[in-house]
């Protein structure tokens, strides 16, 4: 209590302040933790002269776009006033604080949005402090001070938060629920009967400053709910295994699972199932009162419980502030199953169906969003608190151009290639050409159990099919059948494992995490070679098998530090870096950084290590180590430092930008320095992002399609105060392409905007696991593997003598 | 958020100790609040020992500031309110030092004898359950490093019912970890009374001292109080040390070395993956359903660590009691083949005189050769099944040094 008068009086003091307390706001709003989410406020393009006047590139076909976003227009001259509102004497409630307040409407005005101490409203008051007097129930009289602190303009960072969170109210105007960040549309649910499912459709919205406009960036999200409730689930089990084991399988296929109250539409864990209680039990509630579980549905819901001997369910409150815990009880009759079992998203068909609904083409996504925008257009409350504000939204998606920039050749072995660009892929290209640099096979090892003897023939043959037109060179194994046990596969490892064998090829019969976890570890940590694990299911269709032995024996052929094929990179002396985090949520909350550097001219080798955050460090203080490391292979291999460094940073969480900026790349810059005195090389840090809201469409004989690969959007759509853009470079068979948001935090390159596109773009088609265009730069995907398998099965380094290889592939 | 001298938390006083670190990284710290976030990573690391650490500086902080408080508001109130972490603490026994571990002389040392414990738990329960773990198997080993393990001691233990609402959690944690089913499991538990006072004669040591446990130090705080717990609830009057092996193998090193080992060293030397599934290590129940996470393998672990880092040097020769078996030639059923292939029919065969330096030294001329037929390219006998062992056949490893050998396949 003191705690909230202390941050009132602050305010007071800092009228600028309000964030924290809209924040609040938006808090209990439920949904969001306190979190900027959108890295407001951080402005790091300020900071670099060379893009001070344009971010933008220029090579490229111009390509005629439109996006998800909508522009948010309001009134000239419009502002947001902010007042404070004080009591006297102190008003602790806050729903007490808005009614004493709200007694005064004809003074305020029907249109305000109030968090308990900050109020807003489209219009001034006369005076600048304004005093009201209201009386409370018990009749004691309160003196309401009302003083307005500040005049915001549309485009401050608070004006923007209060559209968020105006926004939301729309959508609730709309009867719109909420579930997690998002609003769904219960009235109109779309039905899978054949799957007994449900897809809610909802929006994902987010109202930001870019680059010319406020605008609002909507996108279409699909919640699956299932068609039946935990007691339908309850009976089936009790048909299933009887009285007699009823219990334990309830408690171990309804433990743990994400259930959905329809009553109020919030989502629960079952924790646990209390057999001791019914429907017809009391409970104690806030005010001391007792009541039973039928009567309180009834009261409140009007909802008639009709299994009364049905058990309760108990579901843990998620920890909020001020740590209070507790449970809370459902009625399972009452609670639909949410979410896809393992079981359902191992069933193909039932995943078609499903996309059918839920990845939408480029066309349907826009009309979704259409239709979204008409509730909006339509609907008169919504019209009309939007006109009390002062606010108004386009109804139409904005349209820019983008670049797609030139596509890229393939280089191999002296041949070089073009790819068809729709596919943005050339597998079927580079078939039969040597690689760049192919390692033999000369001696390696080739376990299998007894069972799959037939698919380890198999294997072996297609590989000697495939690998001499790659140039690699390779003798028979040493086959070894064991039995299928982990303990067989390690022991036979322990034994047969010489210094001079190049590779193990495993062949695994069932899926089981422990027994390639455990093969992992011992060849990655203690006993450090190069291994492949194949599971015998895929090698079982003789169809693929050809097409699959390709895969692995190029996938070997990197392990074992091969390289397959290379792109023209125009800079020289450069090393490229990608950094990707993994979170153990297993081995005690570890986290994992994978840290990969390229090693060559050509961007070919890679140096990797990863970073197992040790007690009490910050996972950049081993990064680096890394980076330093990196430095020393770096002039091993090329008798001279880079004069250039760039650095592709992943797995960033929403709101870690200021860290980023603040803390990891002066430690970057430490780091560099402590090389030499002499040594500072140019750096530039680019933060990669997978998962953004924004969908670009191309506008093509009056449809809409995806864009192609190579497209960069730098304009209308980017944020003024950073030096970013966007690149779509893989394709989609279906549904939306999702492009990748890179933002320069910091850079001494002094290349031009157009150049870093480039480059990066350039990097997407390097991870040699694809023979095509990712997502991600390659070193960023490398980085993440490294970490995914540190993480998921090592849980520590692996050894430094594989550094130089992608061991992790 | 920092509230000046008002209720503190673990966390705040976490914080605050680090702020002189943070300073000397060069951060532009001033005061707790803008140290946050450089902070909670790290103390979400921080072991439930150490976590204890602050939770009672908070406490005996928090609580002298309500007594001072209660002191000048409400001086009629005798009793000031209880402090927050009033749940019972079944830690009878505070943690001993490593300083009380010493030897006269290697002779001592080598015949000490030391008990490696573990016990599992259903998870970790939040500090604000008075059931902070719920014991569910125990494994215990006698060792000497003159020996190696002499005996073992291992129970499931009949668990408590998860408090309400934990279940999901108990189940969670026991899926990631040992995997012992919380109901449904139909091997015998040991109940409390049982499994303390067979341990208490386990470990019984000689002159009548208490027993000497060592386990890791990362789950000291568990083992700690699930002993404390079941000493509690059963009323049988114990007492015991429990020591961190790590510091018993940095104590070993010290002796031989004259100097510490690093941390990283002691733990790489614990933590030996290929004991996990070492045959003869875990008990009967988690070898058979090959689940890594066992308690008596855990404690047999230590043991194999330390003869393997200290026999040599404390010149004891090693036994089947102190490392796992590991040669092949034993019969454990493990089935290891080997077989020729012979699938590219146009390989040249070199003779395969080319090196078979393998550590067994199994006779080459038992190597079989079949020959392929054309039918089947991949002209391969397996054996047939059953139980025949055939074992120790030696590496063919043919044409391993040849550089032309692999030409374009035809077909």
């Amino acid at each position: 209590m003191a705690h909230c008068s202390n941050r009132r009086q602050q305010q007071l003091h800092h009228g600028l302040q309000v964030s924290s307390g809209l924040q609040d706001m938006s808090l209990r709003d439920r949904g969001g933790r306190r979190r900027d989410f959108h890295d407001l406020g951080v402005n790091t393009r300020q900071a670099m002269v060379h893009v001070q006047e344009s971010k933008t590139g220029f090579s490229g076909k111009v390509i005629k776009l439109t996006t998800n976003h909508f522009r948010l227009t309001s009134r000239p001259q419009w502002a947001l006033y902010q007042y404070h509102v004080g009591y006297s004497p102190e008003m602790e409630a806050r729903r007490l604080r808005s009614a004493l307040l709200f007694q005064h409407e004809e003074t305020i005005g029907k249109t305000h949005a109030f968090d308990g101490s900050i109020l807003f409203l489209p219009k001034k008051l006369e005076n600048k402090v304004t005093e009201l007097f209201s009386r409370t129930r018990n009749g004691e009289d309160v003196k309401i001070t009302v003083t307005l602190t500040n005049e915001l303009p549309p485009t401050s960072p608070t004006c923007l938060q209060f559209y968020n969170i105006i926004f939301r109210r729309l959508l609730k105007m709309l009867n719109l629920q909420q579930i997690g960040r998002n609003y769904y549309n219960p009235s109109d649910p779309v039905s899978i009967p054949n799957h007994r499912l449900m897809v809610w459709l909802g929006f994902t919205s987010s109202i930001l400053q870019y680059e010319e406009n406020i605008m609002l960036c909507a996108d279409v999200s699909h919640k699956v709910l299932r068609g039946e409730t935990v007691l339908d689930t309850m009976h089936s089990l009790h048909s299933q295994v009887g009285e007699e084991r009823f219990r334990d399988a309830c408690a171990k296929e309804l433990i743990g699972l994400i259930v959905l109250t329809k009553y109020n539409n919030r989502t629960y864990r079952i924790d646990d199932i209390d057999w001791d209680n019914n429907p017809k039990s009391t409970f104690r509630k806030s005010d001391g009162s007792e009541m039973s579980f039928v009567e309180y549905y009834k009261k409140q819901y009007n909802i008639e419980i009709s299994d009364w001997m049905q058990p309760v369910l108990i579901s843990q409150m998620k920890r909020k502030r001020g740590n209070i815990q507790g449970t809370v009880a459902l009625i399972p009759e009452l609670c639909s199953l949410t979410g896809l079992t393992d079981k359902m998203r191992n069933d193909f068909n039932m995943m078609k169906d499903l996309a059918i609904h839920t990845r939408l083409p480029p066309e349907q996504r826009q009309r979704e969003l259409g239709r979204l925008l008409n509730y909006i257009q339509k609907d008169d409350n919504v019209q009309k608190e939007l006109r009390n504000w002062g606010l108004s939204f386009d109804n139409k998606s904005v349209s820019f151009t983008g670049r797609i920039v030139q596509g890229e050749k393939i280089f191999q072995s002296g041949a070089m290639f073009d790819y068809n660009p729709q596919f943005a892929d050339w597998t079927k290209e580079t078939r039969g050409v040597p690689l760049i640099r192919s390692m033999p096979m000369d001696s390696w090892l080739l376990i299998y159990t007894r069972r799959n003897y037939d698919v380890a023939n198999t294997l072996l043959q297609s590989l000697f099919k495939v690998t001499p037109s790659m140039g690699i060179h390779m003798n028979r194994p040493s086959m070894i059948e064991v039995d299928d046990r982990t303990e067989a596969y390690l022991r036979v490892l322990q034994q047969r494992i010489t210094p001079d064998i190049n590779i193990v090829v495993c062949i695994l019969s069932s899926s089981r995490k422990d027994k390639y976890d455990a093969i992992k570890k011992y060849l990655c940590t203690d006993c450090p070679i190069p291994s492949q694990c194949v599971l015998a299911r895929t090698l079982s269709k003789p169809q693929t098998i050809m097409t699959v032995a390709t895969k692995i024996a190029l996938q070997m052929n990197c392990k074992m530090g091969g390289e397959l094929w290379s792109v023209e990179i125009p800079l020289k002396q450069v090393m490229i870096v990608g950094i990707d985090c993994y979170h153990d949520t297993v081995s005690g909350k570890q986290s994992i950084a994978g840290f990969v550097a390229s090693l060559n001219q050509s961007v070919t080798r890679w140096f990797s290590r990863c970073v197992v955050q040790s007690r009490g460090q910050e996972l950049v203080d081993g990064i680096k180590t890394c980076l330093q490391s990196a430095l020393r292979n770096w002039l091993k291999w090329n008798k001279s430092l880079p004069s250039r460094i760039f650095v592709y940073r992943d797995g960033v969480g929403d709101g870690q930008l200021n860290t980023l900026v603040n803390y990891e790349v002066p430690q970057f810059l430490d780091c560099l320095k402590s090389i030499g005195t002499d040594y500072s090389p140019r750096l530039t840090v680019i933060v990669v992002k997978k998962r953004v809201g924004a969908r670009f469409f191309a506008e093509t004989g009056g449809g809409l399609k995806n864009p192609p690969p190579g497209t960069v959007v730098d304009t209308v759509v980017t944020r003024p105060e950073w030096y970013d853009f966007f690149v779509v470079s893989q394709t989609v068979k279906n549904g939306c392409v999702a492009p990748t948001h890179y933002n320069v935090i910091y850079d001494t390159s002094q290349l031009k905007p157009d150049h870093v596109q480039r480059l990066t773009y350039k990097l997407c088609h390097m991870y040699y696991n694809w023979s095509g265009i990712i997502r991600v730069p390659a070193p960023c995907q490398y980085a993440h593997k490294l970490a995914f398998l540190v993480g998921q099965s090592i849980h520590r380094e692996p050894s430094m003598t594989l550094s130089d290889r992608l061991y992790y592939l | 958020m920092a509230r000046r001298g008002g209720h503190r938390t673990a966390f705040l006083w976490f914080v605050h100790d680090q702020l002189p670190g943070l300073e000397r990284r060069g951060l532009s710290v001033t005061c707790v609040g803008d140290a946050v976030p450089y902070c909670s990573q790290a103390w979400e690391s921080l072991t439930e020992e150490e976590k204890m650490m602050y939770a009672e500086k908070a406490r005996t902080w928090n609580s002298k500031k309500r007594s001072q408080k209660t002191v000048k508001e409400t001086r009629n109130v005798p009793d000031p309110v209880p402090a927050p972490l009033t749940t019972k603490m079944p830690c009878v026994t505070p943690l001993p030092d490593a300083s009380a571990l010493s030897w006269k002389n290697d002779q001592d040392m080598v015949a000490d004898i030391f008990y490696f414990l573990d016990i599992y738990s259903y998870g970790r329960l939040p500090p604000h359950c008075e059931q902070r773990f719920l014991p569910c198997e125990i494994g215990c080993v006698r060792y000497s490093l003159q020996h190696g393990i002499l005996a073992d001691f291992h129970h499931f233990i009949d668990p408590e019912v998860p408090p309400r609402g934990f279940r999901y959690h108990c189940q969670a944690s026991s899926d990631e970890t040992h995997k012992i089913p919380i109901s449904g499991f139909h091997h015998p538990r040991a109940c409390y009374a049982v499994v303390l006072r067979e341990l208490i004669e386990f470990a019984q040591p000689a002159r009548g001292a208490r027993p000497r446990f060592f386990c890791r130090s990362n789950d000291r705080f568990r083992i700690n109080w699930c002993l404390g717990r079941m000493a509690s609830i059963t009323g049988i009057e114990s007492h015991w040390e429990l020591f961190a092996v790590e510091d018993l193998i940095m104590k070993l090193y010290q002796k031989k070395y004259q100097k510490e080992p690093s941390n990283v060293w002691v733990y790489r030397k614990l933590d030996v993956c290929l004991w996990d599934f070492s045959s003869n290590t875990r008990c009967k129940w988690h070898e058979e359903n090959d689940i890594i996470c066992c308690a008596l393998a855990s404690c047999k672990k230590m043991g194999y660590c330390i003869s393997k880092s200290f026999a040599g040097v404390y010149g004891v020769p090693l036994t089947a009691a102190h490392l796992p078996l590991q040669d092949s030639d034993s019969d454990q059923g493990t089935n290891t083949r080997i077989v020729k292939l012979d699938a590219g029919h146009n390989q040249k065969m070199k003779a395969e005189s080319s090196g078979c330096n393998k550590p067994l030294g199994c006779p080459r001329q038992d190597q079989e050769f079949v020959p392929s037929n054309c039918d089947s390219p991949c002209g391969v006998k397996t054996s047939p099944c059953g139980t025949s062992v055939v074992q120790g056949r030696g590496v063919i490893r043919l044409l391993r040094s040849a550089s032309d050998l692999s030409k374009p396949f035809s077909n």
